[in-house]
């Protein structure tokens, strides 16, 4: 038979903590990511192209046409507007084409930085929250040895925020349950002569169920 | 006989002395209130350089005009500006030392170029190359002046070194395309620009660091190829450029000492003093255009205008003109004509001063009949006023130390320009 979850919400509260835990690292992740495309990119986009920005580079583009044509004098200068336009409009173009690139490798350079970042962060917060799970799991671990090799005397002890308390409490209940009675075998094998030994431990005995039974 | 050669040699001295229009000392004899007006307006147009450097290259803006790209050109007047500005007190000795090391780094790793050669608009804030602009052949040599000048007044020190090398990695001879001619530049998409420095201009400071290079000289027939027009104008006897703009005839005398220099027995100081005589001449006989009533302004050089940057000049040349006066060329001439430039340039600062003179000096133009008056600075003209004032107010101290360069040294004597008969004078 398939063996079907039918409920979801098996814990609820540590269920909805780490739901939460992530929705926080995501929003994060999601803050930064916009903040980042829009001073990346679109910042610097409406910033090129802004009004006064693309008034300066026409400006500019006449000034440089000055400048070339003032330096090569022996060419006439054009009688008709036209061609002198045409070779501003080349001018803005080519420098709108510079702007473009220069935008393209900076925004390249700042997400490739923020990526980084964001992958760091997300690694960190990782670390941060599955240590609130992997760190009882290895002192379950730990303890379940102990109590393996007889070291009935073992506790669990969890951090206050660590996943995993109650069961911590319930293995600390049971091994004390084992340390008691075994504690108390010690003590019948100590103390009680050999003729009422074999009913006495019987007697104590009669508390646990097990598989031979 | 001792006697007869010994006159002899008096002669040959006083005639000699004679035709050395700029001699040691010559500012000494200023009033003090003209010599702290020139200080004043030396150390105004200096600031640009330091406002107007970008914080992260230290490349210079090719002008005050917002969004403007940086130029090499005005950079390399900002590496001899800081320089002077250390001589002169203006920057410590660690400011100064820094501005131009960051320059240098920024030439020796950031800056787009080829074969040592530098693209004449860079973007300011990446040192890339903007508006498509051509790796220019006249401006990487005036960049590379100021790097060579900064390097000489910071001799001894790592910064000396790294000019020296930064110079000799420019191929020049790659730019004659295969000819005798300098090409004006080459861009990536089209080779060389069609046009070739093939007449008298400003490049003669791009043919002295080119024929004087230690690694990449260009032959020395190259000296004779351009071409030496000749032409008078009331007067004045000038070996003319295309445009009769006063630039061309002060470019290269910012950064070189042509007064004992003979070429073919021309001399381009004596040649640069007629051409500013005759921009003079030229003005006054305008006076509908230049006069205001009380005086004749003169001052045709490059520069903004009502209509655009024009190549403004004076004939001999073709002479284009509206108007329009630079006042950087007025201070430029200061060398070749000085009491004419200190009167123009006082009278400017009294009568005009509200409208053109402002933060950093001398606005670029002004056109007085038109009443429209430059609210700009551009970056090369304040550098033509910073170093041509240096060299008149400190005995041609930028003169000496350029003078002195072996690829200076080097180029004087493959071009045989030693001290000769002077048919201009």
């Amino acid at each position: 038979m398939k063996n079907k979850r039918r409920h979801f919400f098996v814990d609820k509260p540590l269920q909805t903590r780490f739901a939460v835990y992530v929705a926080l690292i995501l929003i994060v992740v999601c803050g930064i990511s916009g903040v980042g495309l829009y001073y990346g990119i679109w910042g610097s986009v409406i910033r090129s192209f802004s009004d006064e920005q693309i008034y300066n580079e026409i400006r500019m583009a006449a000034r440089i046409q000055d400048y070339e044509h003032s330096r090569q004098v022996q060419q006439p200068e054009p009688e008709l507007g036209s061609l002198r336009l045409f070779r501003e409009v080349d001018l803005l173009s080519a420098r709108q084409r510079e702007m473009l690139a220069e935008i393209l490798e900076s925004t390249n350079k700042k997400l490739l930085w923020q990526a980084l970042f964001l992958i760091f962060l997300v690694a960190c917060s990782s670390i941060y929250l599955t240590h609130k799970v992997a760190g009882p799991f290895v002192h379950f671990r730990k303890a379940f040895q102990a109590a393996k090799e007889g070291e009935l005397h073992t506790r669990i002890h969890l951090r206050k925020h660590d996943e995993g308390g109650a069961v911590a409490a319930a293995f600390n209940e049971m091994i004390g349950t084992f340390d008691e009675s075994v504690s108390q075998l010690k003590k019948i094998a100590r103390e009680t002569p050999q003729g009422d030994l074999k009913k006495k431990i019987e007697t104590e005995l009669t508390r646990f169920k097990t598989s031979t039974d | 006989m001792k006697r007869f050669v010994c006159g002899i040699l008096s002669l040959v001295f006083i005639l000699h002395a004679s035709a050395i229009p700029l001699s040691a000392g010559q500012a000494d004899s200023l009033a003090e209130s003209d010599r702290h007006f020139l200080n004043q307006v030396q150390r105004d147009s200096f600031y640009y350089f330091l406002k107007f450097r970008n914080p992260h290259t230290g490349l210079t803006l090719d002008s005050s005009s917002p969004g403007s790209p940086a130029s090499i050109a005005a950079t390399g007047f900002a590496l001899a500006s800081f320089a002077i500005a250390k001589g002169n007190g203006w920057m410590g000795y660690r400011d100064a030392y820094e501005a131009v090391e960051q320059v240098l780094t920024t030439l020796e790793s950031k800056a787009a170029g080829h074969r040592g050669f530098y693209y004449h608009f860079l973007e300011p804030n990446s040192g890339k190359r903007a508006w498509s602009s051509e790796l220019s052949s006249i401006d990487t040599a005036l960049l590379m002046a100021g790097v060579l000048l900064a390097g000489e007044y910071f001799k001894g020190t790592d910064l000396y070194t790294r000019a020296q090398a930064l110079y000799e990695k420019v191929d020049w001879d790659w730019m004659l395309n295969q000819s005798l001619l300098m090409s004006h530049g080459w861009k990536p998409s089209s080779g060389f620009l069609p046009h070739y420095w093939d007449m008298y201009s400003e490049h003669l400071v791009l043919q002295a660091l080119a024929l004087g290079s230690p690694t990449h000289g260009i032959p020395k027939k190259a000296w004779g190829e351009w071409v030496r027009y000749e032409d008078e104008f009331e007067g004045h006897h000038v070996v003319y450029s295309f445009s009769g703009s006063l630039f061309t005839y002060q470019y290269s005398h910012m950064f070189l000492d042509f007064s004992r220099l003979n070429d073919q027995g021309i001399n381009y100081f004596e040649n640069s003093r007629n051409a500013t005589l005759a921009n003079q001449a030229f003005c006054a006989m305008y006076p509908d255009l230049y006069g205001d009533g009380n005086y004749t302004w003169w001052g045709l050089s490059a520069s903004l205008g009502p209509n655009g940057y024009k190549a403004y000049g004076a004939k001999p040349g073709t002479a284009l003109h509206d108007g329009t006066i630079a006042p950087y060329a007025i201070a430029g001439s200061i060398i070749f004509t000085p009491e004419a430039s200190l009167e123009a340039l006082k009278r400017l600062y009294e009568t005009y001063g509200n409208q053109i003179y402002g933060e950093f000096g001398f606005k670029d133009a002004f056109n007085v009949t038109r009443d429209w008056w430059a609210d700009e600075y551009i970056g090369i003209d304040q550098g033509s006023i910073v170093l041509m004032l240096e060299n008149y107010l400190h005995d041609g101290i930028i003169w000496e130390k350029m003078m002195r360069h072996p690829a200076i040294q080097r180029w004087m004597t493959l071009c045989d320009l030693q001290a000769k008969e002077n048919r201009l004078s």
